[in-house]
């Protein structure tokens, strides 16, 4: 197991199209990936899971922690980092 | 996972919205203590406590002072009376609540002032003051965890469908959701366990009513189906443990043994159900939560059917013939 803590970085936050493509980075991979905030550490969210992530409400400047478990979880920690890290892939 | 509730502080009761606690409170005295922290949802009456006999007081208790004890203080000598309240307030006790907005003596005042405990009275009567606040309080209190699972309510038994992700979950929740069950939370699920003894599973009020499936994207289910589709919260008494079909592997093909999982130290019946095209998981947990309905209810078909057997083997033994003692049961049944 392994996690990683990055920053939200887009001006929307994490909104709904964000949540999506982050689901779908890390359904490509075949670890478990959960996803917390690191202010509200009690709520834990599956990052395969697009209602689980918009609870999460991670606005602009929110810290995630990014946790994979099982095959291919250092790849699947470094591919979604770089999402959340390049703001989703959005123009800025 | 949060494995200790946190403690709720005496201040914590003044905030609280009059739709969860409705006792009209008002402080007194001892504002210096509304950081102390309550730790039981249950209150103590003082009692005795005043008359000197307090090795009962328990720590991090409301202590509820009702007419009794404020009939006893009235009674008794001003100088006694300070210092029989000065005994209990230096006790470890969170606060002192007066019911009734019972009119005080001078001395209950100065003393929880003095001792820093906060002095707080309602105007409620003591009984459903004590409910109230007891009801509030198990609830702030209650231990909680976050579940990644479909919540739903299958002919009133509260079902939680869990599985890795990806297993078709949401899937099985629809189609139960389309034969007229009812969706508690998708994927996200908040346990909390009351009165040391029932899980109440909740959703989160963002995701509420609103389910996500492949392919059909974010569906709000109410607006869909109506209000009877959705609740926002059920105990939990089932799990349906959704598994991939793996050749080789041994299912459950008696159901003979009842298996558990653990949820916030409860045990809760579980089911394996192993998924494999042209299986209906929606049909298989459908008829697993009516056989789970039964079972609680202690109509166990599997057992039963097992006990039969057993007496047609033992008659056996004996050259008895099966076939009339089977229809003489089925007339008693």
């Amino acid at each position: 197991m392994r996690e990683r803590a990055v920053t939200v970085r887009n001006a929307l936050g994490m909104h709904a199209r964000a949540a999506a493509r982050f689901v779908h980075a890390a359904g490509a991979f075949p670890c478990r990936v959960t996803v917390t905030r690191e202010d509200r550490a009690d709520r834990v969210v599956d990052g395969k899971s697009i209602l689980g992530l918009l609870l999460l409400a991670a606005a602009r400047g929110v810290t995630l922690r990014i946790t994979a478990d099982g095959a291919g979880e250092e790849e699947a920690l470094r591919a979604l980092c770089r999402l959340v890290d390049s703001g989703f892939e959005e123009a800025p | 996972m949060t494995p200790s509730p946190l403690p709720v502080t005496v201040g914590s009761l003044l905030r609280a919205r009059a739709d969860r606690l409705n006792l009209g409170l008002e402080i007194l005295a001892g504002a210096d203590g509304l950081g102390r922290g309550i730790t039981s949802p249950y209150v103590l009456k003082t009692g005795l406590a005043l008359a000197g006999f307090d090795s009962y007081l328990q720590e991090g208790r409301v202590l509820v002072f009702g007419a009794s004890e404020i009939g006893y203080l009235n009674g008794q000598d001003p100088s006694v009376r300070a210092a029989s309240l000065a005994r209990v307030m230096a006790r470890p006790i969170p606060c002192v609540l007066v019911t009734d907005g019972l009119a005080l003596p001078p001395e209950v005042a100065a003393e929880a002032g003095r001792a820093g405990v906060p002095l707080l009275r309602t105007p409620v009567a003591t009984p459903i003051a004590i409910a109230r606040l007891t009801s509030f309080l198990e609830d702030v209190l209650a231990e909680r965890t976050v579940v990644h699972a479909v919540l739903m309510d299958i002919l009133g038994l509260g079902v939680l469908i869990a599985g890795e992700s990806g297993i078709g979950k949401s899937e099985c929740a629809l189609d139960l959701v389309l034969r007229g069950h009812r969706l508690v939370a998708d994927d996200t699920v908040d346990v909390r366990r009351r009165a040391e003894s029932v899980l109440i599973g909740e959703c989160p009020e963002l995701t509420r009513h609103h389910m996500e499936i492949r392919g059909l994207g974010i569906l709000n289910i109410r607006d869909l189906f109506g209000v009877a589709s959705t609740r926002s919260s059920k105990r939990i008494e089932f799990v349906v443990q959704l598994e991939r079909w793996e050749s080789g592997r041994e299912y459950e093909r008696l159901g003979l043994d009842d298996r558990f999982v653990e949820i916030l130290g409860l045990r809760v019946p579980m089911n394996r159900m192993p998924v494999a095209p042209g299986r209906s998981i929606a049909n298989l947990v459908e008829v697993a939560a009516r056989n789970q309905l039964l079972r609680a209810r202690g109509h166990h078909a599997a057992r039963a059917l097992a006990d039969r057997l057993q007496q047609q083997l033992k008659d056996g033994d004996r050259g008895a013939v099966a076939e009339p003692d089977e229809s003489a049961e089925r007339e008693g049944d």
